[in-house]
């Protein structure tokens, strides 16, 4: 039909049924107030048209199409997640309970049948209901079964701990998001990436796995690299997997700079404290400046705000190690807060130009 | 993508098992890398739970030499130095600041009742105080370190005996001691940790340990002491040891239990 043209996931189709509540409310409100008047025959018209439009999209993608079927979709979401919590809980519990009674032969194959069990039981749930949930919640525990696979293959055979795990939990987590469109296992896979990368680098230069935590330069390249995927990792059909890996990107790269902007001492750079963390506090500005500016001309929003955060971050901290020491802490109080109201009003300002250019 | 990433998930897991299999094959193919007769005092059961089955060894080796400043004196500035340790630069900044060097991964030897075991307990019985009341001489554990690097095939080389040196994967940090004269600091080095420090073992070995630590669990065990400075009192150490242990290590410093018996 000519009405679901351009729609291919579900966000689409929920964001054009609630466009149709939102100009039926904003239709009744100018009738009231006499701005425009349909006649009956208009009005029946355009009543069917949206009835048959919301009607053949909740079919095709069980969208909300009341505020009550909204609200409840919220509270089967957070079950879901608690059920998937749960029931992760639950598989590596009874794996440990009782893996000490299996021989070592037994003990590999339950390992490695468990995940391809749990994605074969996601596929299934995923053909039956269209909404998800169930598979999400199988979803999770294929990659928590997969995470105990690995863990406990590593345990019996007292394997060295190496960072290829995380590549390959990364791996299953990204391909079983891309398959089924959940957001949650593409957080899972990016989290398993960023951990894979820096302990990689951790390894080449011959420190711990849990480098990162010590030497935040780990994790400028994961950083980098998510935005990179951002632009490059095709995501047909789901619009929102971009913005996922640009806003943990972002937040990853400008973390690792702030940290080594202020504690410059863990930095791996050959030169005096003070002057990698002038360094860091440059490329930390102009980082969080192009984030702000590029949030707004693209519109990414989340890009924006994670831009000012970190902006506002990096510009307390400076004030914090030029004045608290001298500074009587009203005072130092006092400007932070016309600093905050100055930025306030800068973006207030900047908000009201994108209104008139939009206009 | 919808169709093909199940099954490719599928294969992500087959081949991570697989890769992970052929190294621990790797392990445990050719001659053993080294192979150690131990007993329940460097190899006492890890800590369990009612939640888990699995049964562990846990490695335990000395982690200082008693009376010392530093923790070990053959692990000085210049071994540290040879690990890759900025030393001149952390000098230069904790002048100015206090600057820490993060800690590396090398390889530990670990010496099985030999001369660095006989120093230690030397130091430790001429050492007055300090001692908690319990005999180092039939319960303490007799692996001491006694050499740290990079290299692992330099380290046999050095320490060629396969049956009292176990070359371990480690992670070694920098502390400093305010030791010298006129309280001047000096740079030591640390075994953090051992990489593989729990070892399993395999059902099939595990018979005389499970009955060890079902005995153990029906002992009381002791409310703990709150006025008792320093760490607990690690759960049931046995004294003497009760079984030894054949713990062999592989071509990937991998270690594995081939053996457990009953000590009379």
């Amino acid at each position: 039909m000519a009405f679901e043209a351009g729609i291919v996931t579900r966000e689409d189709a929920q964001r054009r049924v609630d466009r149709i509540r939102a100009f039926r409310e904003e239709l009744a409100e100018l009738e009231r107030l006499g701005v425009v008047a349909l006649d009956a025959g208009q009005q029946d018209r355009l009543r069917r048209f949206h009835d048959e439009a919301v009607a053949s999209l909740a079919a095709r993608f069980d969208v909300d199409s009341t505020e009550a079927e909204r609200r409840l979709s919220l509270g089967m979401r957070t079950a879901s997640l608690l059920g998937a919590i749960a029931l992760s809980a639950a598989a590596y519990f009874f794996l440990y309970r009782f893996w000490g009674s299996f021989s070592t032969g037994v003990q590999l194959v339950v390992l490695a049948t468990a995940p391809l069990v749990a994605v074969g039981a996601m596929e299934l749930a995923a053909r039956k209901e269209r909404t998800l949930y169930v598979a999400g919640i199988l979803g999770l525990v294929a990659v928590v079964c997969f995470v105990l696979d690995l863990n406990v293959l590593g345990a019996t055979f007292n394997v060295e701990p190496a960072p290829g795990a995380f590549l390959a939990w990364s791996a299953f987590a990204g391909l079983l998001a891309y398959a089924y469109g959940l957001q949650l296992l593409l957080l899972v896979a990016i989290v398993g990436f960023i951990v894979f990368l820096s302990s990689q680098v951790a390894v080449w230069t011959g420190y711990p796995l849990n480098l990162s935590l010590q030497r935040p330069e780990s994790l400028l390249l994961p950083g980098v690299l998510l935005l990179v995927m951002a632009a490059f990792v095709p995501s047909r059909g789901l619009p929102r997997f971009p913005l996922f890996y640009r806003v943990s990107g972002l937040i990853v790269l400008l973390f690792a700079l702030f940290v080594l902007s202020n504690w410059g001492w863990n930095s791996f750079l050959p030169w005096p404290w003070g002057a990698v963390e002038i360094v860091y506090q440059v490329v930390g500005f102009a980082v969080a400046g192009l984030a702000i500016a590029v949030g707004n001309r693209r519109g990414w929003r989340e890009v924006e705000t994670v831009g000012t955060a970190f902006f506002v971050l990096f510009l307390f901290a400076r004030f914090f190690d030029w004045w608290w020491d001298w500074m009587p802490r009203w005072l130092f109080f006092l400007v932070i807060g016309t600093l905050a109201v100055s930025i306030l009003l800068a973006l207030r300002r900047l908000r009201s130009t994108g209104h008139r250019v939009t206009a | 993508m919808r169709r093909a990433g199940p099954i490719l998930a599928a294969v992500v897991v087959l081949v991570a098992n697989a890769v992970a299999l052929v190294g621990v094959a790797r392990n445990l193919s050719g001659r053993p890398e080294a192979e150690v007769l131990l007993t329940e005092r460097e190899l006492p059961m890890a800590p369990w739970s009612d939640e888990s089955t699995g049964t562990f060894v846990r490695l335990e080796w000395q982690r200082s030499l008693p009376g010392s400043k530093v923790e070990w004196p053959w692990f000085d500035r210049a071994k540290l130095e040879s690990l890759g340790f900025d030393c001149a630069r952390w000098e230069e900044e904790v002048r100015e600041r206090y600057g820490r060097m993060v800690p590396r991964r090398a390889y530990v030897v670990l010496e099985y009742d030999g001369p660095a075991w006989a120093r230690w307990l030397e130091a430790r019985e001429a050492e007055a105080e300090g001692t908690d009341g319990e005999d180092a001489r039939v319960s303490a554990s007799r692996l001491v370190p006694i050499d740290v690097g990079l290299d692992p095939g330099e380290l046999r080389r050095l320490y060629p005996d396969r049956s009292r040196c176990l070359i371990v994967p480690a992670i070694v940090g920098a502390g400093r001691t305010e030791g010298g004269l006129g309280g001047k600091v000096v740079l030591g080095g640390q075994i953090l940790y051992v990489l593989v420090s729990e070892i399993h073992v395999p059902k099939d070995l595990g018979a005389l340990l499970a009955a060890l630590r079902a005995a153990d669990a029906a002992v009381p065990v002791p409310p703990r002491d709150e006025g008792r400075p320093g760490p607990p009192v690690p759960q049931h150490r046995h004294a003497p040891p009760r079984y030894e242990v054949l713990l062999r290590y592989g071509v990937r410093h991998e270690p594995w239990v081939a053996e457990v018996r009953p000590l009379p």
